[in-house]
């Protein structure tokens, strides 16, 4: 064998071209991408339904607000576009603005268009007003780099390797050392504060009545030294270790602690729109392969739902929508009768929904528990509905949910004007 | 190397200046900090702003309320606690209008007394009564007096609002205003649970009402 330089073999590529290559072929994090698009639309609709009653005190020229373009663009351009936006109805106009950009986000629909509208909504609310918070800073920031996301983020498949997919990749990276920036400065500056170093910080900042936690109990539970120090001292180690977790095989834990940490926030504090937008930066950090790991753990399931009841259709289609990673498989017990081979009989379907996971059968609200175990949206809300169903509420809905369902045959099943309930499998 | 690789070398040097600045930007101060502040000032200051503070180094500790007193030909209407009512309906209604109306209520306040993260230093270094008159405590200051003049404003629209607001509840119309402020410390932690609470009230004085805001019957 010749070794050395053979012109009849292809020159290995250096290191640098080897790395740029690769940042221009795999889109990293596309579910990741997805979550935080996805909870960016769920966050400014909220804000919208919040805000809009109050619109006009928050941010018209007949409220409060105090603020102007004009740090950001100018004095010249600002005296221009102030009027338009913080008039009486360009305050509704700026809503539309930012709700069209939040709803396209939510839905997948013109993600780079969504996005920007998205970001414009957000500076000129943010230019208005002092109500925002650390969440809105760190959302405007990165609605920016979310721009060069690939559509493919939304609509799957595969992305044709080219500078679509570096800036893609580059924006991923942007996002990952924005956050890291952040809660790596957050942390560094805690280590300076009085209150933070004798473990007291959780302690005061609960007693401060704007952001006290809706019952007293929860407040006072932070005058217990245990919690109190607890409490404090987890908070700072979260925050500094952040960044050198990323690439841990620990960071699943890591990301689990901070899910807990902002859900802490929420509860104790009240700061709910912040704590979504940090735990969706979170479940960001996870790589794609850190999310197929979690999944794999849960295993693959059917799905079986009442192809005769639109609103189960509806379901199903969703349920096809959010299943980003092809954990579950939906079916049509009206067309496909597989499940008798497990036991279940047609009646059992009519009643409930049923899925077959990993030879287990789960039916009812259990059944939909399951599918959001499978689903990395899903995920996020399945404590609340898990929780649900320990205090009776999600069962309880789910039952009215399916007695109440409406049922059309699909009429290209029935022939002689009679409709089988059970068509044979074709 | 194709050409497109160049580009996204380009791309990586931008991308590599822009977090560089920023990390300035953000950073405690330092001498590199300090040497490049009209750089990092002027591109993350003005168009990436960011504030990563976030309770650091010292969280909020103090109750902070807007107080209002409407007056009309001089008569008094009662002096009005315009903070408390809305972070009341906050704890009961917390996914509503009143999670960023409470921020308004708390924030005008606390802006008032605080000081940028970035001018801290400053602020330290001119405390001293001796560099009072040097320039960069007079800007300092100039600063510092400007911002404050914006949150009181902003104090004296809130509680313009809660007097239009108080007007259509009672059928007088107010024209002035008497603004103030009180500040009250959380109880030290070994104070937790037998608490004393001292406000410290800082009066901004008597201002027309604000006609072009309205009442949107937040304080009904």
């Amino acid at each position: 064998m010749v070794s050395g330089n053979n012109p009849a073999l292809p020159a290995k590529p250096s290191g640098l071209k080897s790395w740029l290559t690769r940042l221009e072929t795999t889109p990293y994090n596309l579910i990741g991408a997805r979550i935080i698009q996805v909870v960016a639309g769920l966050v400014i609709l909220y804000r919208i339904v919040t805000e809009l009653p109050v619109a006009q005190f928050l941010y018209g020229s007949s409220g409060i607000a105090v603020g102007s373009l004009s740090y950001l663009l100018g004095s010249r351009l600002a005296g221009w576009l102030d009027p338009i936006f913080y008039s009486g109805a360009g305050i509704y106009l700026m809503f539309a603005i930012w709700g069209l950009g939040g709803l396209g986000l939510l839905m997948g629909k013109a993600p780079r268009i969504s996005t920007t509208l998205a970001l414009i909504g957000y500076i000129l609310l943010e230019n208005r007003t002092i109500v925002n918070d650390g969440g809105d800073n760190l959302l405007r920031i990165c609605l920016l780099y979310m721009i060069f996301l690939h559509p493919v983020v939304v609509k799957g498949g595969t992305a044709k390797p080219g500078p679509a997919v570096f800036l893609h990749n580059l924006a991923v990276l942007a996002i990952y050392v924005q956050v890291s920036i952040l809660y790596f400065i957050a942390g560094a500056f805690k280590l300076d504060g009085e209150v933070w170093v004798e473990g007291t910080a959780l302690y005061y900042i609960t007693h401060v009545h704007a952001y006290a936690a809706p019952f007293d109990w929860l407040i006072d539970l932070t005058k217990n030294p245990w919690v109190a120090t607890l409490g404090t001292y987890i908070s700072v180690i979260y925050l500094i270790g952040f960044v050198f977790m990323l690439f841990s095989r620990f960071h699943w834990a890591w990301a689990l602690l901070g899910i807990g940490f902002h859900v802490g926030i929420a509860v104790m504090m009240g700061l709910y729109s912040f704590s979504a937008i940090m735990i969706a930066m979170i479940l960001f950090s996870l790589r794609d392969s850190e999310w197929r790991s979690i999944l794999d753990f849960v295993g693959k399931g059917v799905i079986y739902i009442d192809g005769y009841c639109p609103y189960c259709r509806a379901t199903g289609r969703a349920i096809e929508r959010f299943d980003w990673l092809h954990r579950l498989e939906v079916r049509d017990f009206r067309r496909d009768q597989s499940y008798r081979d497990l036991g279940i009989s047609d009646a059992d379907l009519e009643a409930q929904m049923y899925l077959v996971a990993g030879g287990e059968v789960l039916r009812g609200y259990d059944a939909v528990l399951g599918v959001l175990a499978r689903t990395p949206l899903g995920m996020l809300a399945w404590p609340l509905a898990r929780l649900a169903k320990s205090v009776g509420l999600g069962p309880w809905a789910y039952r009215w949910l399916a007695e109440h369902r409406i049922i059309v045959p699909d009429p290209t099943s029935c022939q002689d004007g009679s409709c089988p309930v059970h068509p044979e499998k074709p | 190397m194709p050409f497109r690789y160049w580009l996204y070398l380009g791309l990586l040097a931008v991308f590599g200046a822009h977090f560089g600045l920023t990390a300035l930007y953000v950073s405690p101060p330092n001498p590199l900090k300090i040497m490049t502040s009209d750089l990092h000032q002027g591109y993350i200051g003005r168009f990436f702003y960011q504030d990563w503070g976030l309770f650091a180094p010292d969280p909020v500790r103090t109750d902070f309320a807007i107080y209002g007193e409407c007056l009309s030909g001089g008569e008094s209407a009662g002096v009005y606690n315009l903070s408390r009512p809305v972070q009341d309906k906050r704890r009961v209604l917390p996914m509503s209008q009143y999670d960023r109306l409470n921020r308004v209520v708390t924030y005008y306040p606390l802006s008032y007394v605080s000081v940028a993260r970035v001018e801290d230093p400053l602020r330290l270094y001119c405390a001293d009564p001796k560099r009072e008159t040097e320039p960069a405590c007079l800007a300092h200051r100039e600063r510092v007096e400007s911002r404050q003049q914006a949150y009181e404003i902003g104090m004296i629209k809130v509680a313009s609002s809660f007097c239009h607001d108080l007007a259509r509840e009672t059928g007088q119309d107010y024209d002035q205003v008497r603004v103030g402020f009180g500040s009250d410390p959380v109880p030290g932690w070994s104070q937790r649970y037998h608490p004393v609470r001292e406000e410290t009230i800082y009066d901004l004085g008597v201002h027309p009402v604000d006609r072009e805001v309205k009442g949107y019957g937040i304080w009904k």
